[in-house]
């Protein structure tokens, strides 16, 4: 379980080589994302874990950065783990120790052990399953499988144990909530990125972890403290700040280029990784803001076209479904919503119908085909008189067009049934 | 103190197991048949009867003979599996007090809890009479994809019975842990249970002392019952096109018929094809009426083919849950009777890629896990550990009717989440929370488990007051809630409002009323 014996491909730590921009052409999202998050500290074993890549894919890329030199590794001292949570013969703090008790039927060394990670719920989740920072998936699925077996509460059931049947509850839904956020890499790189550089590197390592832990007073931390908490952990090294943005910087420029040129996908990509790595800066988030607009409207045309696809292939809920994606990027745009008011026809669902044919309408005024629409879901709905309504209005805005033509005469009909 | 007995409590038929001298042992009752009918009837002279008896009667009594109550179990009287039940079902269902099915039989109206607790009291007597002392201690299993009114409502059951229920455990999970005692490699299974009246698939990690749930799926009123259905219409319109007799509304016919499809199915899994034959069937105007026909197993796989499809479209959504492929599973068990079928064998064995792990005897593996687990709870025993999950997703209805999940499904148990709550009005004293249970993103589409109100709030303007709600799984699936406000670090008054279960007095009475009866089973 120890994290100095791994093998050495994951205890790598890549970084970023010197005029790397210059060899590295154009990236995919995911190739961006994963460049993004080497910073020099993330270890390999946690890098090709997220992002969108599949691990050997992560693999297979990290490799081929390592070859064309945009990737270099690091000297790298294999990180100090902070001794695990079962550290038998612990002392601890005298106002816990009172809470043992000998007449109890469970050992006192469990009792001690249990009540030590009580008071310290809030320590990281690493510490808690006893595993080092860079401990592979499968070591966390082990430590966790060795904790549950000591502190899952079905070993103690009906056991005389007073108080610990409680307090293990609550250690053991603590073991769990590590484990499944340790195990899922997109939560585990987030945790890594918030508790900062190892204390290795940057503070002398604390004394036997046992006794330091001890004097610390049990406290129940309200959320602003624990947040606090947190960013004093969060210390990262001056010239790893000036790198980041100067890199950032680089992506901003990138970005202000493919603007220019209408290549709105590169720019948003581009904008996106000058944020990723300089967060701070409000003129990027600016950027984003405006590119934003430019790629939803592209991806709500393509969504719309597709969708398209599947009613012409029979598939009509899968185009609504579709074109609520692209109503999901472009709200207010009345052709995506006049696309999904005929979806939702073609599938007979004249409420939602309705719905979009009236959005339509709203964002479009002075298009004949929305009210034309409109006028067909509403005479569906057996709402004639609004139907009658909308289909004057169609004509009146044009009165050669087919559709509304249409619409009229099957008005017409209909009145004339009775 | 006395020992644990683990019960399988079948739509169909149930089972009862006990570890005996370190070794699990399924309890045979005194005719000799190691599962029982999960049926209870009121004869035409007033006795109660359970198990075969019941069954035997079955025809001549379907009135008041009840079968497949667990189909009801936990539902309101309202939802779409009541109805559809009501549609083919003999025996009568009304609607209860708090909106619950009953059934009404001889002249008496039961609960479900009540029907499932005269089950259970016989399996308690079977396994009395097998270990010859008393037995108060069970674990009863459930199917995996009950949710908590269902799972509270067998407990209710058990306690009827005179039961303490340990733990509920999930079918799946029992039978993995069957499977897996004593097993030293490390494997990913998958256990496929398609019993008479619902299907869980689960896929587990064993290894290392830990039998670990990754993901599950299922359906609770999907079944072997669906398939005699099936086969029921199918005869049903043959004869009506041969002899343009409706045989629809005649009881004691439908119940031949039934009796007659179940034991087709039964047989087409080993022939290639059978006859059904009931002589006098009916009687009208040109005198009695026979019918006589064969069904061929292609016949039966093109019947129930839809059914089986729908079942292995929950495998993949489960496979995918659990972040695997199907090449990435080491074995299949099958489990429950239904997957005798061929077709369902193959069905799995193509999706799977592989033929099913045929060591267990999917009759009894259910019982006999939660025999073990319940072995494990009591005694220094502890080979394996359980680690389960909870199936639906758990949240909050929010003011514009969508579902805000709070713990998500296939969160190992148990289980806490906390979220805080706060007032929308200046001086606001209560706030209502919505507890639901299900898959969808729109509220009004999930099972409700209840209303809690937070009351006694002090007056503070609107946003103000912070009170940390905790919503807990328990291991056997069961959801709590408790309330604290952080400002004053107090406990929260909560009061709950659990739709569709029976309250503390409803169970302390029919516990006296059912203590009068002694029920035969077998003469």
């Amino acid at each position: 379980m120890s994290g100095a014996s791994q093998a050495g491909a994951d205890a790598r730590v890549p970084r970023l080589a010197k005029g790397w921009e210059r060899r590295c052409g154009g990236l995919s999202p995911e190739e961006g994302f994963l460049l993004s998050r080497i910073d020099g500290h993330t270890p390999w074993s946690l890098l090709r874990e997220i992002g969108g890549f599949v691990p050997t894919e992560a693999d297979h890329c990290l490799e081929r950065w390592l070859e064309d030199g945009i990737v270099e590794l690091c000297e790298r001292a294999p990180g100090g783990s902070q001794p695990g949570a079962s550290d038998s013969g612990c002392r601890l703090d005298p106002a816990l120790e009172a809470n043992l008790d000998a007449s109890l039927d469970l050992p006192i060394e469990v009792q001690r052990q249990v009540l030590d990670i009580e008071a310290n719920l809030e320590r990281p989740y690493h510490e808690l399953l006893g595993v080092p920072r860079n401990a592979s998936t499968k070591d966390v699925k082990r430590a966790y499988f060795a904790l549950s077996k000591l502190y899952h509460p079905d070993r103690y059931f009906r056991r005389e144990i007073g108080s610990f049947h409680r307090r293990l509850e609550r250690v053991f839904k603590k073991i769990i909530e590590a484990y499944e956020l340790l195990s899922d890499p997109a939560t585990r790189a987030e945790i890594e990125r918030s508790l900062g550089p190892e204390p290795a590197e940057t503070q002398p390592a604390p004394p036997s972890t046992g006794a330091k832990r001890a004097t610390r007073k049990p406290q129940k931390l309200s959320r602003m403290e624990h947040l606090a908490r947190l960013r004093a952990r969060f210390k990262i090294p001056k010239h790893v700040l000036a790198e980041r943005k100067a890199r950032a910087r680089e992506f901003y420029d990138a970005f202000k280029v493919a603007s220019a040129r209408g290549r709105w996908l590169e720019a948003a990509s581009n904008v996106r990784l000058a944020i990723a790595f300089d967060p701070a800066e409000r003129e990027y988030k600016r950027g984003f803001g405006e590119v934003q607009a430019e790629v939803h409207r592209v991806r709500a045309e393509s969504l719309v076209e597709k969708a398209g696809e599947c009613l012409a292939a029979g598939a009509p809920e899968e185009g609504l479904r579709l074109c609520e994606e692209a109503l999901g990027y472009r709200p207010g745009d009345a052709a995506v919503n006049h696309a999904a008011a005929r979806m939702a026809a073609e599938t007979n669902d004249l409420e939602r119908a309705k719905e979009y044919a009236e959005r339509a309408v709203e964002l479009g005024p002075d298009a004949c085909l929305h009210h034309a629409h409109l006028a067909k879901v509403l005479r569906l709905r057996g709402e004639r008189d609004l139907a009658r309504t909308a289909v004057q209005e169609a004509l009146r805005l044009d009165p050669r067009n087919p559709e509304a033509r249409s619409e009229m005469d099957a008005l017409r009909r209909l009145v004339r049934r009775g | 103190m006395s020992r644990v007995i683990g019960i399988d409590l079948g739509t169909t038929n149930s089972c009862v197991a006990v570890v005996d001298g370190g070794k699990p042992v399924v309890i045979p009752n005194t005719g000799g048949y190691k599962t029982s009918p999960s049926m209870f009837a009121i004869s035409q002279d007033g006795k109660r009867l359970v198990g075969h008896l019941a069954k035997r009667q079955a025809i001549t009594n379907a009135r008041d003979t009840v079968y497949a109550a667990k189909r009801l179990i936990g539902r309101r009287y309202e939802s779409p599996e009541v109805r559809k039940a009501a549609e083919v079902c003999p025996y009568e269902i009304v609607r209860g007090p708090n909106d619950d099915p009953r059934i009404a039989i001889g002249d008496k109206t039961f609960t479900c809890p009540e029907i499932a607790g005269i089950i259970l009291r016989e399996m308690k007597s079977v396994a009395e009479e097998y270990l010859g002392e008393p037995v108060t201690d069970a674990v009863i299993t459930v199917p995996a994809y009950f949710n908590d009114t269902q799972r509270q409502c067998t407990k209710d059951a058990g306690k009827i019975a005179g039961l303490e229920v340990l733990r509920i455990i999930n079918e799946p999970t029992a039978a993995a842990l069957a499977y897996g005692i004593g097993k030293q490699s490390e494997e990913k299974i998958a256990v496929y249970d398609l019993g008479g009246g619902t299907f869980d698939i689960s896929i587990l990690e064993l290894g290392d002392g830990v039998v670990e749930v990754l993901a599950t799926a299922g359906n609770t009123f999907l079944g072997g019952e669906d398939f005699d259905r099936r086969v029921v219409e199918y005869i049903l319109d043959e004869f009506q096109q041969r002899e343009g007799l409706d045989l629809r509304q005649d009881l004691m016919a439908m119940q031949r018929l039934k009796d007659a499809a179940e034991k087709a199915k039964c047989d087409l899994s080993s022939m290639a094809n059978t006859e059904i034959n009931l002589p006098f069937i009916a009687n009208d105007a040109n005198g009695a009426r026979h019918l006589n026909m064969e069904l061929d197993r292609p016949t039966l796989e093109r019947l129930v083919s839809g059914i089986v499809n729908e079942t292995i479209k929950s495998v993949e959504q489960c496979v995918a849950d659990a972040g695997l492929t199907p090449d990435q599973i080491d074995h299949v068990v099958l489990v429950g009777g239904q997957t005798r079928t061929p077709l369902v064998q193959s069905a799995v064995a193509e999706f799977m890629g592989k033929t099913p792990h045929r060591g267990v005897n999917p009759d009894e593996v259910v019982a006999v896990g939660a025999a073990i687990q319940g072995h494990m709870l009591v005694s220094e025993d502890r080979d394996l550990l359980l680690l389960d999950v909870t199936p639906l997703d758990l949240g909050i209805a929010t003011f514009d009717g969508h579902f805000a999940k709070l713990i998500e499904r296939n969160t190992t148990v148990p289980a806490r989440k906390s979220h805080i709550f706060t007032t929308t009005r200046d001086e606001q004293s209560a706030v209502k929370i919505r507890v639901l249970q299900g898959t969808s993103d729109r509220a009004v589409e999930n099972h409700l488990l209840g209303e809690f109100v937070l009351s006694d709030i002090p007056p503070a303007p609107k946003g103000e007051p912070e009170i940390d709600v905790s919503f807990d799984i328990d291991s056997n699936g069961i959801v709590s809630v408790s309330a604290r406000d952080l400002a004053s670090r107090q406990e929260q008054s909560i009061t709950v409002n659990a739709t569709g279960t029976l309250s503390e007095e409803e169970i302390e009475r029919i516990i006296r009323e059912n203590e009068a009866y002694d029920l035969p089973s077998e003469s």
